[in-house]
């Protein structure tokens, strides 16, 4: 193999991207053992290549800040931290680590995706965001979000050097302290799946537990379990995420299903496999109003009798779909379909809207759920983290992303005012519509301490902002 | 059988140690296993593997030392593991050639730190359907064959449009280092 060369480039190339044939793996590595040069070139070019794979879940554009945020974090890193912290759960990790290299990958694939449904932004859930160590549910309509931490009392945008320790129920009221309280008798933590119900006072966990948010007091809701398998040789979930409805009446869960079909390998009976599906479950009753396919992303109307998801779940060119929250049914499939993927959706508190944030180009659009038509198409211009909500009397849409926010008026499709932000944010707004609160997502960052580079956990901050500051701006 | 997690023990001392200083050097040890066996998702499994022994061996750990470069020896035999297993591999440990790389790396590791500055503002300004692939592989971690399909092109293609990405990244970079550009 020449070098340099086309031959050469593409050699390096098919082994980064796992496409090598034994000629180019063979011929590389010949011509880098005899040639300085080649090797230099060798390693600039695997270098990008390891540092793009690093920006994994990162925005173009604003890649130092995302880079170890929430929910969207590389999924590199969340493979590998949960592999370390899997070292002293013991277990799955060792199952993977003996087994055959083919099978490993489709075994890891399968688990990952049972265990971190939501850790590749696919995930139905708006409201949860975690990484292995730290986790936060929010609820919609109350200043409240509750988190996992360590005993004592944790301050709104604390930054704690992680520990691993972090297991007990904190609850933060942003109205009345800046300070987390503890529920020390309370274990919950990173890696359990919950959500907080609209007004702040109740956590539903996945495992049934229902936590009463002002006394402790525990009771239970049958949710159909959380694990089809949770014992020393690893876990399978079957809930993956949890949502309360926005009137609080139901639940929604998001479901992996197991499905074994009859395999053709001559050793083996069955082949395993997954899909997934959201059921919907009234609260606190239990039972099952319907099931439905899961899509990507997803919102409910007010009432909580219609839900709108980003279809397919997994593939670029999604369409907003919108069905009958209490039959299942399909109501519309919204036109145009985005050029990508739904990365937030909301609905107008009176019904009339539905809006999208298209990571394809970053436009936001609203559709008049009426008549099904596309009433704007807003560019504030971002491909990440998302989020939307409209104001409690329907006229103004808040949108935040990375290193902005901006409110758009519904009326006539354009952005009447944008500030800057580092991270994006939940959206609180004010009774009257005149300001908001933007609660941080953020859960983890790196800082220079006495040992080089150390973790921290980062808890939500609150920033709160008038509406007329930010139409000046 | 269902495990009731309330009754787990907390994590001591040292592992909580141990998980500050590897999740700390996690991302140089990505990059200095993906020096030797680029492909993703190799060097993950790599790297989780090396984080076992890590944690296996930690009690020998000097923590007047630095934790990364005694992390890069232990990866470093790890990948050595990983090729004795793979036949078409083995030619990186004829002659020293993993130990060579992994020195010329650590040389040129400086040089890198300062060019990948420009990583970002030169992602920003490559044309959106090339941005677009890039997203898709190396962020979501699309496959090939789904990029294709979703952009209307060739497996062939996308193959080709990656390689061509890191060249006009590293075209970008080496101008903005020359003009001192967006920093």
């Amino acid at each position: 193999m020449n070098f340099p060369s086309v031959e050469f480039d593409d050699a390096v190339s098919a082994l980064c991207l796992g496409t090598a044939s034994e000629r180019d793996v063979v011929g590389l590595h010949s011509r880098l053992r005899s040639d300085p040069a080649a090797r230099d070139e060798y390693l600039w070019q695997v270098e990008m290549h390891a540092r793009l794979a690093q920006m994994a879940g990162g925005e173009i554009g604003g890649i130092e800040n995302v880079r170890w945020s929430g929910r969207s974090s590389g999924q590199m890193r969340l493979a590998v931290a949960a592999a370390v912290v899997m070292i002293f759960a013991g277990g799955l990790f060792w199952s993977l680590r003996n087994a055959h290299d083919n099978e490993k990958k489709t075994i890891a694939a399968a688990t990952q995706e049972l265990k971190h449904g939501s850790s590749n932004g696919m995930g139905f859930q708006m409201e949860g965001i975690y990484r292995e160590t730290v986790r936060f549910a929010f609820a919609s309509d109350a200043p409240v979000f509750v988190g996992t931490g360590r005993a004592e009392p944790i301050a709104l945008g604390a930054e704690v050097p992680y520990t691993p320790a972090g297991d007990t129920l904190h609850i933060w009221d942003w109205s009345k302290s800046p300070l987390s309280r503890v529920m020390k008798d309370i274990r919950l933590w990173p890696t359990d799946v919950f959500a907080v119900s609209p007004d702040g006072k109740t956590l539903v966990i996945a495992s049934g537990k229902v936590i009463d948010l002002a006394s402790g007091e525990i009771s239970k809701i049958d949710l159909g379990g959380e694990y089809y398998l949770d014992n020393e040789g690893g876990q399978l979930r079957r809930i993956q995420e949890l949502q309360f409805t926005p009137d609080g009446k139901h639940l929604a869960l998001r479901l992996s299903n197991i499905v074994l079909s009859k395999s053709t390998h001559p050793l083996r009976k069955e082949d395993f496999d997954t899909t997934r599906t959201i059921q919907i479950i009234p609260y606190p009753a239990g039972g099952l109003v319907c099931e439905v396919p899961a899509g990507f992303r997803g919102a409910f109307s007010q009432d909580g009798k219609r839900m709108a998801t980003a279809m397919p779940e997994d593939k670029a060119k999604q369409q907003i779909v919108e069905r009958n929250a209490v039959t299942g049914e399909l109501m519309r499939e919204y036109e145009p379909r985005l050029n990508e993927f739904a990365y937030a959706t909301a609905y107008s508190p009176d019904g009339k809207c539905l809006a999208a944030f298209d990571s394809g180009g970053g436009d936001v659009l609203i559709w008049d759920t009426a008549s099904g038509e596309l009433k704007h198409r807003v560019h504030p211009r971002g491909n990440h983290a998302a989020y939307l909500r409209f104001s409690p009397d329907s006229k103004l849409l808040a949108v935040s992303l990375i290193n902005k926010f901006s409110i758009i008026e519904v009326a006539s499709g354009t952005i009447v005012g944008t500030v800057p932000q580092d991270i994006p944010a939940q959206i609180y707004w004010a009774e009257d519509g005149k300001s908001f609160d933007v609660v941080t997502t953020m859960t983890m960052t790196e800082k220079a301490g006495k040992e080089g580079q150390e973790v921290f956990d980062v808890f939500p901050g609150v920033k709160h902002w008038k509406l007329t500051d930010v139409e000046k701006k | 059988m269902d495990l009731n997690r309330d009754e787990l023990p907390s994590s001591d001392e040292s592992k909580a140690h141990f998980l500050r200083l590897f999740l700390a050097s996690e991302r140089e040890l990505f990059r200095y296993v993906a020096a030797l066996v680029p492909d993703i998702s190799d060097a993950e499994e790599i790297v989780q593997q090396t984080a076992v022994e890590l944690w296996g061996r930690f009690d020998r750990f000097d923590p007047s030392q630095a934790f990364t470069p005694w992390a890069c020896r232990f990866a470093l035999n790890v990948v050595k593991q990983w090729v004795s297993r793979r036949e078409k591999w083995r030619g990186l440990l004829d002659e020293g050639l993993a130990e060579q790389l992994a020195g010329r790396r650590e040389e040129l590791r400086p040089a890198f730190d300062q060019r990948m500055k420009h990583l970002d503002g030169c992602l920003e300004k490559l044309p959106a359907e090339q941005r677009g692939i890039v997203q898709a592989y190396y962020f979501r971690r699309e496959s090939v064959e789904a990029i294709a399909a979703n952009a209307r092109r060739s497996v062939e293609g996308v193959y080709k449009v990656l390689q061509r990405v890191r060249a006009m990244l590293r075209e970008c970079i080496e101008r903005a280092m020359r003009t001192g550009e967006m920093l």
